[in-house]
């Protein structure tokens, strides 16, 4: 009776396509391997809660010091009581014992804190050579300490944190030379939560930002005694702006670290620095407030580097639906040009909504590809291979990996097996999570799933390098590592944020076919240049400040 | 052996039972089909949470679909319904198959185009040229232009754009289009003028300002920029594209509540509000209980200035739904225009009660106070209207009122300040914010205010004569006789105007700007008309006559004035006059 049925009821329009399971692939999804983490779904609002749509954070870092990549996740639930703290939906922390093996060792101190979580960064706020995290919630943030072997305490307020409302991406940077990492929180709107929205045709969905006055970022000085202070007013950042991501760079090349902010639908910002934790937004006279066409963007998450090989680092913002993400190339006279449409990245973004990005060598080719990572916030067609509940289907899309031609052009690539996941992707983190020299990718999903790439990519000589400053003994968050393959020069920043609520692995990776790499060098976030040999290759090494040639 | 046989044959018995049953259940399930026949091709439709009007016109577009299975009207309807409805995945799928049907009908593809617009750029542009090929509409060029644009295909996106403003140059999209492709091959000149075109066409267009200050950014002052960007921040972040096309889906199968009430604005936008009322009041037979529409109605109601009427709308809604907090607001704010103090505050009340956060209704009640001479108890209303929205210029000013309407001025002046931050561009802010200045005796900061407002609205005598008596005070004395001037000839009828500048000319302390002859030949066309203002314009005259040394003539008119006070009781004299006509007595002129 049921071959009965299966024979009438035939194969509809909307059936799936058979799925395309090559093995050529360079991206594998190993999310469901053994010995990885259990793919936990955090709870659905039901009535299109605008927080839930817009969280989903991860953090590649090396909590235990062990040498290898552990992973902390960012998770939210609504409790019984409809407050925003749910022990359910607790962060978690997964340590890497061996390749691809992991442990849940949330349970062992105060890791799995219960807010509303959306964003985080790692860094050595005691520069005790172990790596911190503030996280980002909608409602009061939060500051663990690390005790050396990923071990986290809330020391929110013993620090000072007194940071409230609705954060997004966050990161450390040290903004007064004063060797202490201070933290650059951005903060997303004035939400108010009664709000429900329906429709046109009566079925709720998320309503729209602009419909909230923007929020105040927040710079948070390290005292250097365990204690944070907000110098907000006092640093310059005083326009409330609706942000969500953030890098730090210097983008007017004066040996100081600026903060770029992407904000959703308002123009961006561009803080530049003066060294002394003074700021004052350029962006519009820089180029990067708006598109070419004049327009303020539904900004979301931000790459950085230098795509074509000019020794400048450009930006890519991405976007909404039905704005292309936007690469704006510096011209290095402290302007920059949204060159998205000679690029290449117009036509292949325009149809989707992308949260997560990540400018890294996917295949070990020298030049830096991009990844981003797509899912609607608001309804669309339901794609026939969408995955997930039915609640986060008409929000599904693919993701996609863009291989760069070396002139900084984009194209898809139509094998990575990036794409073969449709699904409502968020925060967006590389690293090398097996150490075998070529960056693995670590996507969130807004039902909380985490999807595990593993990069495939062979027959390459590469580099794993940790820039370390003895001074401080922690890694040189802000300094570029530049270097020649052949007669290119190539840079690479230690850190300096990026992504949408993710923190990507901290160790400057590169590879190259030629095996031509010469010309070492450090310049580092005091704005000394220092020369390096060449290091040996497939394998980590480590730059130490001062012990260069 | 023989078992075995024995066994397939009922084997085979067996097997054809079942596929006998299979087949007659697929023939009785297909049967059924046919009775409840959904068409071919009908796609998935969510009904999870719709709106019982899109239900319901969604279940008459299918019966039709139904009867007519190959008519492309039906299968265009319901593609509308659904498009316009959050389900543009089945609506792209029945825009197809009305395509399929009908080839040579624009609307299919021109709206499936826009459909797929967001999310299917590649599908989208495939559903225009289709449309293109069929009919020559501006709106359409200027969408397949747009497309191109946001694409990077520059050069197609200025043809497209280009056929835009050729087949109706009134649309700003299509200039603006033009502007766009220019400033992203950097030409600037061509830039500014598309953009000048837009300027023209609607001065208050966000996009236009956006775009301008990509232009200035390109150009390279960064300060006009800026200024551009903040101008836009204020105007609407997207311009409409007038487009007959999608406006006739829009009527046609725009249900439910959210369009209903798009339907209805677009009716009083072509001046139908009958048409609109008539829609509000179809929606109210389909569910009478519904007190939004009985809200709506009375919002409509107001609009064609039928004030009663709304009452009744407003007051039936509170009573279908006693929480509806906007219907209590609305008619707090409908009686206490009409002066009904004590309803309003009942109203206003009861919605503050729903929503305490509202900053309109907290402004609202606060104003009622200040009004019914509860100031204190007002202005703790405005004050938490302006915590829960302090950026939100009309409480700032409604509550700078208040502290003014208290002699609160330093409270006030505080307040106008924040204003000004907030919004410096409203004239009647910048003229109150110059009236308390005046107050705390900041003359000189008042003239700056009167003096931006003069210019805004040069016929505007109440900001020439503050404008005047703020420079006086300030001891500006050339400087306010010059603004008269320049008043003068701007209102040159205006009695209060010329008896001021008169004045001024023959009472002014500092010779340098006297001019009593001047003075003389304004007052005496003043005095040309008789009525309430002719004993001050006989007074301005004596004392013109007096700064002239004719004494004499001074003591006559201030002697004529004060007769015809006594001759019009109902005016009221200055006293002054006797003081002044003493001096004219002892031939001392006049100084103010």
């Amino acid at each position: 009776m049921l071959l009965g049925w299966s024979f009438s009821a035939g194969c509809t329009a909307d059936d799936p396509p058979p799925r395309d399971a090559s093995p050529a692939h360079q991206f594998i999804d190993v999310s469901n391997q053994q010995g990885m983490p259990p793919q936990r779904l955090m709870d659905e609002s039901g009535d299109r809660f605008m927080p839930e749509s817009m969280t989903g954070g991860v953090v590649l870092f090396d909590c235990d010091g062990d040498g290898d990549l552990d992973l902390y996740q960012l998770r939210h639930g609504i409790g019984d009581d409809r407050s925003v703290v749910d022990r359910r939906a607790q962060n978690r922390l997964y340590r890497q014992d061996q390749p691809w093996k992991f442990v849940d060792i949330t349970a062992v101190g105060d890791a799995g804190d219960p807010g509303y979580a959306m964003g985080a960064a790692a860094g050595d706020i005691d520069n005790d050579g172990d790596l911190d995290l503030y996280i980002t919630n909608y409602g009061p943030d939060r500051l663990l300490e690390n005790n050396g072997s990923g071990v986290f305490t809330d020391i929110s307020e013993a620090a000072g944190i007194d940071v409230d409302g609705w954060g997004s991406s966050v990161l450390f940077a040290d903004v007064d030379g004063d060797g202490n990492l201070d933290i650059y929180v951005v903060r997303y709107l004035d939400f108010d939560a009664s709000m429900r929205i329906t429709g046109s045709g009566g079925i709720p969905d998320y309503p729209a930002p602009r419909q909230f006055r923007g929020s105040q970022d927040q710079l948070l000085r390290n005292n250097g005694d365990g204690s944070f202070t907000s110098i907000s007013i006092e640093a310059g950042l005083s326009h409330p702006s609706r942000g969500l991501g953030v890098v730090a760079t210097d983008l007017n090349r004066d040996g100081v670290l600026d903060f770029y902010v992407a904000n959703d639908g308002e123009p961006n910002q561009a803080w530049i620095g003066d060294g002394s934790a003074g700021f004052h937004d350029a962006a519009v006279e820089m180029g990067l407030a708006i598109n070419i066409f004049g327009q303020p963007e539904a900004g979301m998450g931000i790459a950085h580097g230098d795509v074509d090989s000019d020794g400048l680092e450009d930006l890519i913002v991405t976007h909404l639906i039905s704005e292309s993400d936007t690469l704006y190339k510096n011209l290095g006279n402290g302007h920059f040009k949204d060159a998205t449409g000679s690029l290449g990245l117009a036509h292949t973004t325009i149809d989707f909504t992308g949260f997560g990005t990540l400018l890294f060598d996917s295949d070990n080719d020298g030049d830096l590809d991009l990844a981003t990572s797509h899912g609607r916030v608001l309804r669309g067609p339901i794609h026939p291979q969408a995955a997930g509940s039915a609640y986060w289907q008409p929000y599904a899309e693919v993701d996609h990996l863009f291989i760069n031609d070396g002139q900084g052009r984009f194209r898809i690539n139509p094998i990575s097996g990036f794409s073969t996941r449709v699904a409502v992707s968020r925060g967006l983190a590389g690293g090398d999570l097996d150490n075998d020299g070529d960056i693995d990718l670590v996507i969130t999903e807004a039902d909380g799933s985490l999807r595990w790439w593993q990069n495939q990519t062979q027959e390459s000589t590469w580099w794993l390098l940790k820039v370390i400053d003895p001074s401080t003994g922690r890694t040189d968050l802000g300094a570029v590592v530049q270097f020649h393959e052949g007669d290119q020069l190539r840079i690479r920043r230690v850190g300096g944020g990026g992504s949408y609520l993710s923190v990507s692995d901290d160790r400057v990776h590169f590879a190259t076919r030629s095996g031509e790499i010469s010309a070492l060098k450090v310049l580092w976030s005091d704005g000394s240049l220092e020369d390096f040999p060449v290091p040996p290759s497939q394998m980590i090494s480590t730059l130490r400040k001062g012990q260069g040639q | 052996m023989i078992g075995a046989n024995r066994f397939s044959r009922f084997d085979a018995r067996v097997i054809l039972l079942i596929l006998l049953g299979v087949l007659t259940l697929s023939w009785w399930s297909g049967s059924l089909d046919m009775l409840s026949s959904d068409p071919q091709g009908l796609p998935k439709i969510n009904r999870i949470g719709i709106d019982k009007a899109v239900e319901k016109r969604l279940e008459q577009l299918l019966e039709r679909l139904r009867q007519q299975p190959t008519s492309a009207a039906a299968w265009g309807n319901l593609a509308m319904l659904l498009d316009l409805h959050q389900q543009p995945g089945p609506a792209m799928k029945c825009y197809r198959k009305a395509m399929e049907i009908d080839g040579a009908e624009v609307r299919w593809p021109y709206l499936g185009g826009i459909c797929a617009s967001v999310g299917d750029v590649n599908e989208a542009l495939r559903c225009f040229e289709i449309a293109a090929n069929m009919t020559s509409h501006a709106p359409l060029s200027i969408r397949q232009g747009q497309l191109h644009l946001q694409r990077g295909e520059l050069d197609r996106a200025e043809q497209y754009f280009r056929l835009g403003v050729t087949t109706d140059g009134r649309l700003i999209q299509g200039h603006l289009g033009l502007a766009r492709c220019s400033l992203a091959a950097s030409d600037l000149d061509s830039a500014a003028t598309h953009l000048d075109r837009c300027e023209e066409l609607q001065p208050e267009a966000g996009e236009v300002a956006s775009a301008r200050a990509g232009w200035w950014s390109l150009k390279g002052d960064a300060q006009r920029a800026q200024q551009q960007l903040d101008a836009a921040s204020e105007k609407a972040p997207r311009e409409p594209l007038p487009d007959s096309l999608r406006q006739w889906a829009v009527m046609e199968q725009g249900v439910g509540p959210s369009w209903r009430r798009e339907r209805s604005r677009r009716l009083l936008a072509a001046g139908n509000p009958h048409g609109a009322v008539e829609l509000w009041k179809q929606a109210m037979v389909d569910d009478p209980e519904d007190a939004s529409i009985r809200l709506e109605l009375g919002r409509l109601a107001q609009q064609m200035q039928q004030p009663a009427v709304a009452l009744q709308e407003y007051a039936e809604a509170t009573r279908l739904d006693p929480r509806l907090a906007a219907a209590h607001a609305a008619l707090g704010v409908l009686r206490l225009r009409r002066g009904d103090h004590s309803g309003a505050e009942t109203a206003l009340r009861q919605a503050l009660l729903l929503e305490p956060t509202s900053h309109q209704v907290l402004t609202n009640l606060g104003s009622l106070m200040v009004a019914t001479g509860r100031g204190v108890e007002g202005i703790g209303f405005l004050q938490q209207a302006r915590d829960f929205k302090p950026g939100d210029a009309d409480v700032r000013f409604n509550l700078a009122m208040a502290h003014r309407a208290s002699k609160e001025w330093p409270q006030a002046c505080a307040e106008l300040e924040m204003l000004m931050q907030i919004d410096a561009n409203r004239p009647r802010s910048r003229f109150e914010y110059g009236v308390v200045l005046a107050e705390m005796g900041r003359f000189n900061e008042a003239a700056v205010q009167f003096a931006w407002l003069t210019q805004q609205q040069p016929k505007r005598v109440s900001g020439w004569t503050n404008l005047t008596r703020a420079q006086v005070r300030a001891g500006l004395h050339g400087e306010a006789i010059a603004s008269l001037r320049v008043a003068h000839a701007e209102i040159p009828d205006n009695w209060r105007i010329a008896s001021e500048l008169a004045w001024l000319l023959c009472t002014c302390p500092d010779s340098r700007w006297r001019d009593g002859i001047e003075a003389k030949q304004i007052a005496a066309k003043l005095c040309q008309k008789k009525g309430p203002t002719y004993p001050r314009s006989l007074d301005v005259w004596a004392a013109s006559f007096a700064e002239c040394g004719e004494f004499e003539s001074a003591i006559d008119k201030v002697t004529e004035a004060l007769e015809y006070l006594v001759d019009h009781p109902q005016l009221t004299g200055d006293p002054q006059l006797e003081v002044r006509l003493a001096g004219y007595r002892q031939q001392q002129p006049h100084r103010f």
